[in-house]
């Protein structure tokens, strides 16, 4: 575990959204932050990272554009993708940043698929298990739809809060954990006022009761339900089930003229730094504080504090 | 061509006429077995002397006397039947009112003259019916009335007029007291009936001879003597009275060998005794009818006489259509100018007053040409409705013998129960077999109420398939409406937002149509429930034997059985109460269904739909058709398949209720029909009143033991065997494999 990196794991199940989730966050970092143009905040990924982000924002543009999608976002992979970010502060004197590095680890992994046996047993879920040891901090993908759906008629079978919990249990348990993150992903259609935003909360809270249960007495002191909308313009209408057995999910445009609209997507983001920022201070010795962590990168470090201190989308403690 | 397409008609009816005749013979073997058995039942010791044997013997005396009834009544009729189709010629019978032309339009069709076919005049109208054939030598023959039909004509006269007590025999009538006098306060009609009653009277010294006699043979000059209703002026005997109708046998003139011509009486509206002959000739002699009616000049119209002729006409042969055996004869007279304008008038308004014929011509009767021209056209129709007109009396008579087989099934029924209740096995035993019976019923009953119960919330898997299928078709709209077809209806409906509105509208109709028709599945299982009931009680309950229906309709037969078993449950039978209940019990989805799977579709209301026509942009019409058509797709789909959505209500309540209304209704049956006051005493009485179907095997090793029961089994079975013989032909699916 690196001092001088933020680095954050991404579990969730195949197809929730953790890739589009980046990429729309990378995209809209810019525009949503207030005064990152005066502060010079930028968020800048490193070569491999930028393509492949381009690429996916592309994607989520020309879906945004739909009027009926089926399954939106971008097909899981079978390897775990490691995204490289800086956050830069930059002047005409210097250039002062802060990493930050992502892995999406793919649903496959968690919910090995055609395997028998408990996932304890599965190489790949070893694997996770063990890689994700080196994160500080965790956000786990919702898959919203599934959540909500029919009084959550398909949440078990694509969430598996159950076998999530566990995972989260054990890696919460550890020290210097920083944040636990859950992002209702999709989440269009359950978001629109602020008693639909607290209803999803409330079937979250149901919906993961273990995960909160086993992570309750840990040391861990940022628990946050963000919800994000990665795409803006569609919302989810309907399940299918193929003829195959496969269940696929339905969107639609909510307007007749959509477009690509993300919304609160770089508030996960500001959870991050906000979780990291404060938990750090507490655990280092009053000489360290922030010297590892931004080094004599004032200007930077102000203008993180000043991006943490503003609500970037709506936010909730995970249990009351 | 005349005599072909009629010949096939004769031929073939002489082979029905075979198979009558036999029916008929078959039928007169069933009333002897019937008579017999009845008989060996009544006075065989063991019976007759049996202590409980009294209640059962009165059932079967009554069924018996009905049946024999029944059966002579249709031997009547195939009797008839048999004389219709053993016939050589097709009979065309001339009707209409008094002074039409009746006899006239005969005459100019066969040649004949007025010595054969004596025509009416202003002192002469036609008072009987003549039958004439063609065919040589010529000879004519007169029947006389027989004494019974003409007192019965007689009385008819007497309760119409209320004159009190009619005569029950001729010298009563003719008795020197006269007729008793019309009563005060009668009418004209009155009146003038009473006139035609006054003249059998007056005639009595000519006609007291000939009433009654056998047939006569006369010469042919002689014919109009008997047929002619003599004016008061003529001073000729009325011998009409006594005469039932004169048969003639002549050569035509005009040829036409296989057509036989009735001229009936014209009918009047005061003289009974025509009414009676116009409907018996009808029903018996008549093949074809040619009703005759003249055209006047001034202001004609079909009138209340015209429809009550037609009516009459209809109902003597009530299974056979008029358009099947009428011809509409319009006489218009060359010498009255306005006749022919009449006529047509006349033709123009028949469909208005329902008279329904197989043709309507207008023919001067005296015209050989125009009679020509109208007969070739009535025998070009007449093998199609003859032989129409022959099916529909087959039909009637297989109706009638399914009637009669049933009716001695019953009776054979009630012989079987005469025999049980004149059985050795004592009272003791039998009350025990029906006890035990009757426990079994209701345990199979509630065990089957407990299979349901565990059906309850179940999703029924066939609503489910039906439900699935509507949803298929119904997701076939997607997709269905081409850009095409989108452009056309926007320069239909004047711009994008109205054709884009009217489409949303459309497919809210359509699919709302979709799920319009999910009953029969509901019903199908319901159904099957009741079917399982029907077994439970034909097995478990040992009362199959009961009814041979089929599981299909097994609740409804045992129901009617029972009924017409004459139980003597009480007029409010809780047990029939409770299958009544039941049969009747339907289910359906219509009306809350509609209205529930409407409600799926709010968002496709132009007046709160999904994505609004305004939402299209300032410009609708720079909006690619594919945008709206995308937009309805989107929303039709989610009407579905969507939170709320038709799919989750029909897999949700609507597939759930049905088995919980299914498990109510049976309940409420096994509750009524099981544990209602009186219920067990009416199931002992069913079950004791079928006993020897429910136990044959031990009424009939108990009946073996009785001589005098073996002989009343052996009697029963001779009706058993005459019943089998006929079985083939009630049953049969045609009216021409019956006879």
């Amino acid at each position: 575990m690196s001092r001088h990196i933020i680095d954050t794991a991404m579990i969730g199940p195949s197809g929730a959204g953790k890739t589009s989730l980046l990429a729309s966050m990378y995209s809209q970092f810019t525009d949503k932050i207030p005064g990152a143009e005066l502060t010079g905040l930028t968020l800048s990924p490193d070569d491999e990272t930028r393509v492949w982000l381009g690429h996916q924002r592309a994607e989520l543009v020309s879906i945004g554009r739909q009027i009926m999608v089926t399954e939106p976002g971008i097909a899981g992979s079978a390897d775990a993708r490691t995204l490289s970010l800086s956050l830069l502060r930059t002047d005409r004197d210097n250039h002062q940043h802060l990493k930050m590095r992502f892995t999406d680890y793919p649903g496959s992994w968690l919910f090995p698929p055609k395997k028998t046996g408990p996932p304890s047993k599965d190489k790949d879920y070893l694997e996770l298990r063990s890689r994700m040891e080196r994160s500080n901090s965790l956000i786990v993908a919702i898959d919203t739809p599934a959540l909500m759906f029919d009084r959550g008629k398909y949440h078990d079978e694509f969430n598996r809060p159950q076998e999530v919990a566990d995972l989260v249990g054990e890696w919460a348990g550890q020290s210097g954990r920083d944040l636990l993150l859950l992002v209702p992903i999709k989440s269009e259609k359950w978001v629109r006022d602020d008693k639909d935003r607290r209803e999803l909360v409330q079937r979250i809270r149901q919906g993961y009761s273990r995960l909160i249960n086993k992570t309750a007495g840990d040391r861990i002191s940022y628990k946050r339900i963000t919800p994000v909308q990665t795409v803006g313009s569609l919302d989810h209408s309907y399940f299918e089930v193929t003829n195959a057995g496969a269940v696929v999910s339905h969107f639609r445009a909510h307007s007749t003229r959509p477009e690509y609209s993300p919304e609160w997507v770089v508030e996960p983001l500001r959870q991050l730094l906000l979780a990291t920022i404060k938990t750090r201070l507490d655990r280092r010795g009053f000489w360290e504080k922030f010297g590892s962590l931004f080094g004599h990168q004032h200007d930077l470090r102000r203008a993180v504090e000043d991006l943490a201190r503003t609500d970037l989308g709506p936010n909730y403690q995970l249990s009351e | 061509m005349e005599l072909e397409g009629l010949d096939e008609i004769l031929a073939s009816r002489r082979s029905h006429s075979v198979l009558v005749n036999e029916r008929i013979g078959r039928l007169k073997k069933l009333g002897e077995s019937v008579r017999q058995s009845f008989h060996t039942a009544v006075t065989v010791p063991d019976v007759n002397t049996h202590p409980d044997s009294g209640p059962a013997i009165q059932s079967s005396k009554t069924q018996s006397a009905n049946l024999l009834k029944a059966i002579d009544k249709e031997i009547a009729h195939l009797s008839a039947m048999s004389a219709r189709f053993s016939r050589n010629t097709v009979v065309l019978g001339a009707v209409g009112r008094s002074g039409m032309g009746k006899s006239e339009f005969l005459k100019t069709l066969t040649g004949l003259s007025d010595t054969e076919i004596p025509t009416g005049s202003e002192s002469f109208l036609t008072g009987t019916t003549t039958v004439i054939n063609h065919g040589e030598p010529a000879v004519a023959r007169v029947h006389f009335i027989s004494t019974e039909k003409f007192l019965s004509i007689v009385r008819k006269y007497f309760e119409n007029l209320s004159l009190g007590t009619p005569p029950s025999s001729l010298d009563s009538f003719w008795s020197e007291r006269g007729l008793p006098p019309l009563p005060r306060g009668a009418n004209t009609r009155d009146a003038n009936v009473y006139e035609h009653l006054k003249v059998k009277w007056e005639s009595r010294e000519t006609v007291r001879e000939l009433v009654g006699k056998p047939p006569r043979e006369i010469r042919l000059e002689e014919i109009p003597n008997y047929v002619v209703q003599p004016s008061d002026s003529d001073g000729r005997p009325p011998l009409f009275v006594a005469v039932e109708k004169v048969e003639l046998t002549v050569p035509y003139p005009n040829g036409h060998p296989l057509i036989s011509v009735i001229d009936l009486p014209g009918l009047g509206d005061t003289n009974l005794t025509d009414v009676e002959r116009f409907l018996g000739a009808i029903r018996d002699d008549v093949d074809a009818l040619v009703m005759v009616r003249r055209g006047f000049e001034l202001r004609d119209a079909w009138g209340d006489t015209d429809i009550d002729l037609y009516t009459q006409a209809q109902e003597a042969v009530p299974e056979v259509a008029m358009s099947d055996r009428a011809f509409l004869l319009l006489n218009s007279v060359a010498l009255r100018a306005g006749s022919r304008p009449a006529c047509e008038r006349l033709k123009a308004s028949a469909e208005s007053r329902a008279i329904d014929v197989a043709s309507i011509s207008i023919v001067d009767v005296k015209d050989q040409t125009d009679v020509n021209q109208f007969f070739a056209e009535l025998v070009e129709k007449l093998p199609g409705a003859l032989s129409r007109a022959d099916e529909a009396m087959l039909a009637e008579r297989t109706a009638a013998l399914r009637d009669l087989v049933r009716d001695s099934e019953s009776y054979l029924g009630s012989i079987s129960s005469l025999v049980a209740s004149a059985s050795p096995i004592t009272e003791m035993e039998k009350a025990r077999m029906v006890r035990s019976a009757r426990r079994q019923l209701a345990r199979g009953l509630s065990e089957y109420l407990n299979e349901l119960a565990d059906q309850r919330g179940v999703p029924i898997p066939r609503l489910q398939n039906s439900f699935q299928e509507a949803i298929s078709r119904a997701k076939e709209l997607v997709g269905q409406t081409s850009e095409d077809e989108f452009r056309a209806r926007v320069s239909e409906e004047g711009n994008y937002p109205n054709a884009y509105n009217d489409l949303l509208q459309e497919m809210r109709a359509r699919l709302g149509a979709n799920f319009s028709e999910l009953d029969p599945a509901l019903r199908i299982e319901l159904d099957e429930v009741k079917r399982g009931l029907g077994q439970v009680i034909a097995e478990a309950g040992r009362l199959g034997s009961v009814t041979d229906a089929d599981a299909d309709v097994f609740l409804q037969e045992f129901t009617k059985t029972l009924r017409d078993a004459r139980l003597d449950l009480p007029a409010e039978s809780v047990v029939t109460d409770a299958f009544d209940t039941l049969i009747e019990a339907e289910m359906t989805y219509r009306g809350m269904l509609q209205h529930r799977v409407r409600q799926c579709f709010r968002q496709l209301d132009p007046d709160s739909p999904r994505f609004r026509s305004g939402d299209f942009g300032e410009d609708a019409s720079q909006v690619p058709p594919t945008v709206y058509l995308r937009a309805i797709d989107a929303t039709v789909l989610e009407c579905l398949f969507g939170e709320g959505g038709v799919k989750m209500l029909l897999t949700a309540d609507m597939a759930l209720e049905p088995s919980w209304a299914i498990f109510a209704l049976i309940e409420e049956f096994v509750e009524r029909a099981l544990h209602s006051e009186g219920a067990e005493i009416e199931w002992e009485a069913i079950y004791r009143r079928f006993q020897e179907q429910i136990w044959p095997e031990e009424f009939a090793k108990a009946a073996e033991q009785s001589e005098d029961l073996s002989r009343v089994m052996q009697s029963a079975d001779e009706v058993r065997h005459a019943i089998e013989e006929l079985q083939p032909e009630a049953t049969s699916a045609t009216a021409k494999e019956g006879v």
